[in-house]
């Protein structure tokens, strides 16, 4: 897998919308500066998404239990957001992306981030024909609480070539779970028997809660 | 003495209800975000709730001893409480308007598109909810004439700013774009109060009327209302120059909303054609507003003589056929609320102030473009990136080749376009979803609705860098 020059990153931002090996990156705010070599800068969306304290003491990677509903923050430009030590948040990209079908992505946190040890992105792969905004899971690794300011650069975008290209008809219908989102999207898992049940497994165990005190009960 | 008593008693019961009113303005130093004009309202009115707290507290040690003066004096904390009665209204449904219940964007949009005009470079619009399903402009004088009176009581400096607007949006439409787009009639009323058209229009009214009536003068005096027709055309008026205002502020995008949230389309018959049995309460003039068929009839004129019309008039869509259909409706088949007598006095009354009231119009937004030009150059383009999932904050000029930043209200109306006529197509795009699916079809209007108020974020945030 090459990964691709800025000036045919340029080249493909300038092609035809219909084209399936157009690239879309808007808004591209100083655009001079937004380009290295072989990535691009992100800036970071006004939207978040707050974890919530679930209703019962566990998470899982299911649809039906529990479900916590994270609280939306909107900051707006020039506002900030405090991510205190230790914390997470979802955030989202400024700019709103579509690949080519023929490129995959990846985001990085920008170097100057990552060394106040804030992570942007632990799922950085982005697949070809995306569109939408980057859902961010921003977490502050660090001992200080963290001031973000929505519009501050904090990612790099690198593409891809997937070699060989895959069949440009495959990309004309759209698809995927997270479709053009514009805000952080909470995660969507599918029904967590019906998953493991796909593999074999029809046996699958969840801690029973507690009807006062809501604390699980084995 | 009793009187002291009684004297603490109610300033510290005005203290503690202005102090709850203080609780949610104190809301927009932090979270959640607040518009502009909300922050400003707030901040006036928080402001306001210290001084008179201030002035609550000081109260019970101005008591005159003299019996006659204690009266006077005890009707201060009464008018006060009147005033922060009339404001309390306002406070909380503006406090739940936050930025994540409305469309931000798009009002700040055309916040900006009105900030174009010359007169109007200071406005503001503050936001509130409402429970009624409607949009309404609060007047200001009411609340103007409320604070000043507060704060000349409590020795405030605060005073209503001159170029704030008051506008309510139902609540559950908060996140809606497309129906939003009728917030631009509710700018128009905003114009029409700054601008004193009320006023301006009166006297031309009047001599309309008189000549126009003249030649019935006897019919008219017997009819048991009369007193009210001048009122009534005065109201029809407002909303017309409310309604041509918005045509011509932002598009036809205004008429397809008008459309949907009058729920007009019902009145088709299953050919297209007007079913005019059903659509009887939609040409009666009520004594407040003009017949909602009537008002469409003139937004077509309005959608014709600014250009609009050959770029829309090919649509397949309900909204377009309710417009064309409004234009073969005859003024004689409109009612109004004196009686049919006078049916064709009141066409001709109203087809005079319509001229003075396209001429206020044109005044009001003296150099603002239409849009129809770029409109025309560039919906289509819109949208295709639409139609391709992609949000259009950035096109390619479909002349140059080079990528370009389209205008509000090519967005708007593109998007709002799309909606209308292929959303199908779109949806048809997508991997498992099913256009005649009606669940389907709402998630991804929603969608493109949050496409439409990105594209508007963004061209906020490009225009502010580029300064244009």
């Amino acid at each position: 897998m090459a990964v691709v020059q800025s000036s045919e990153i340029q080249r493909r931002l300038g092609l035809s919308i219909k084209d399936p090996a157009s690239l879309v990156i808007t808004p591209l705010l100083n655009e001079k500066d937004a380009f290295s070599v072989d990535s691009i800068d992100l800036r970071l969306g006004s939207h978040f998404l707050l974890p919530q304290v679930p209703p019962q003491p566990y998470a899982t990677l299911d649809s039906e239990n529990p479900k916590t509903v994270p609280l939306h923050v909107h900051v707006p430009w020039g506002k900030y957001l405090v991510v205190p030590a230790h914390q997470t948040v979802l955030g989202v990209t400024l700019e709103f992306i579509k690949l080519p079908f023929d490129l995959s992505g990846q985001i990085l946190t920008k170097s100057s981030i990552a060394r106040t040890f804030v992570v942007i992105e632990t799922a950085p792969w982005i697949h070809p024909s995306y569109r939408g905004c980057l859902t961010l899971e921003i977490a502050n690794v660090s001992n200080t609480p963290l001031l973000l300011h929505p519009g501050v650069r904090i990612g790099q975008l690198i593409l891809q070539v997937i070699s060989p290209p895959p069949d440009p008809k495959e990309a004309v219908k759209l698809k995927g779970n997270y479709l053009g989102p514009v805000y952080p999207e909470a995660p969507k898992f599918k029904n967590l028997k019906d998953e493991l049940g796909s593999i074999g497994i029809t046996e699958v165990d969840l801690p029973g809660i507690c009807a006062n005190c809501k604390l699980p009960v084995t | 003495m009793g009187g002291t008593a009684d004297i603490t008693n109610d300033a510290a019961s005005l203290y503690r209800f202005v102090e709850s009113i203080q609780t949610f303005c104190e809301l927009q130093r932090g979270f959640p975000a607040y518009l502009e004009g909300s922050r400003v309202f707030l901040s006036l009115i928080e402001e306001l709730s210290r001084s008179t707290k201030k002035y609550s507290a000081d109260f019970p040690a101005g008591l005159p001893t003299n019996s006659d003066d204690y009266r006077v004096y005890r009707q201060e904390l009464r008018t006060l409480r009147y005033g922060w009665y009339y404001v309390h209204r306002f406070v909380k449904p503006i406090a739940d308007a936050d930025t994540l219940r409305l469309p931000g964007s798009l009002i700040n949009s055309l916040v900006r598109r009105l900030r174009s005009v010359e007169s109007f470079g200071d406005s503001k619009l503050a936001i509130l909810h409402i429970r009624e399903l409607n949009y309404l402009q609060v007047i200001a004088s009411g609340v103007r004439e409320a604070i000043t009176q507060i704060s000349s009581f409590v020795g405030s400096s605060s005073s209503f700013p001159p170029d704030l607007g008051l506008i309510g949006i139902p609540y559950s439409q908060a996140k809606a774009v497309f129906l939003n787009s009728l917030i631009a009639h509710e700018i128009g009323h905003f114009v029409f109060e700054k601008r004193q058209l009320k006023d301006a229009l009166a006297l031309k009214i009047h001599a309309i009327l008189n000549s126009t009536f003249a030649p019935v003068k006897d019919l008219v005096q017997k009819i048991g209302d009369s007193r009210r027709i001048p009122t009534a055309i005065a109201d029809w008026s407002e909303e017309l120059f409310c309604d041509l205002f918005a045509v011509r502020f932002i598009g036809p995008c205004y008429s397809y909303a008008f459309i949907e949230i009058f729920d007009l389309t019902n009145y088709l018959s299953r050919d297209g054609s007007l079913d005019k049995d059903a659509a009887a309460l939609a040409v009666e003039f009520s004594y407040s507003h003009p017949a909602y068929l009537y008002r469409i009839q003139k937004q077509v004129e309005m959608l014709k003589s600014i250009g609009w019309w050959p770029h829309i008039r090919a649509s397949q869509s309900t909204c377009q056929k309710i417009l064309e259909n409004s234009e073969s409706l005859g003024t004689s088949y409109f009612s109004f609320p004196f009686g049919s007598d006078l049916q064709k006095y009141f066409i001709d009354c109203l087809d005079q102030v319509l001229t003075e009231i396209r001429t206020a119009i044109e005044e009001s937004l003296k150099g603002l473009d239409t849009g129809v030009a770029e409109y025309s150059r560039l919906s289509r383009t819109v949208k295709d990136y639409l139609l391709e999932g992609v949000v259009p904050s950035t096109i390619r000029d479909p002349d140059s080749g080079k990528r370009i930043v389209p205008e509000t209200v090519t967005v708007l109306n593109s998007a709002y376009q799309l909606y209308l006529d292929d959303l199908p197509e779109l949806i048809g795009r997508i991997e498992g979803q099913d256009s005649a699916s009606v669940e389907h079809r709402a998630k991804w209007t929603e969608t493109l609705e949050n496409w439409t108020l990105k594209a508007l974020d963004d061209l906020a945030l490009i225009s502010a860098k580029t300064g244009v």
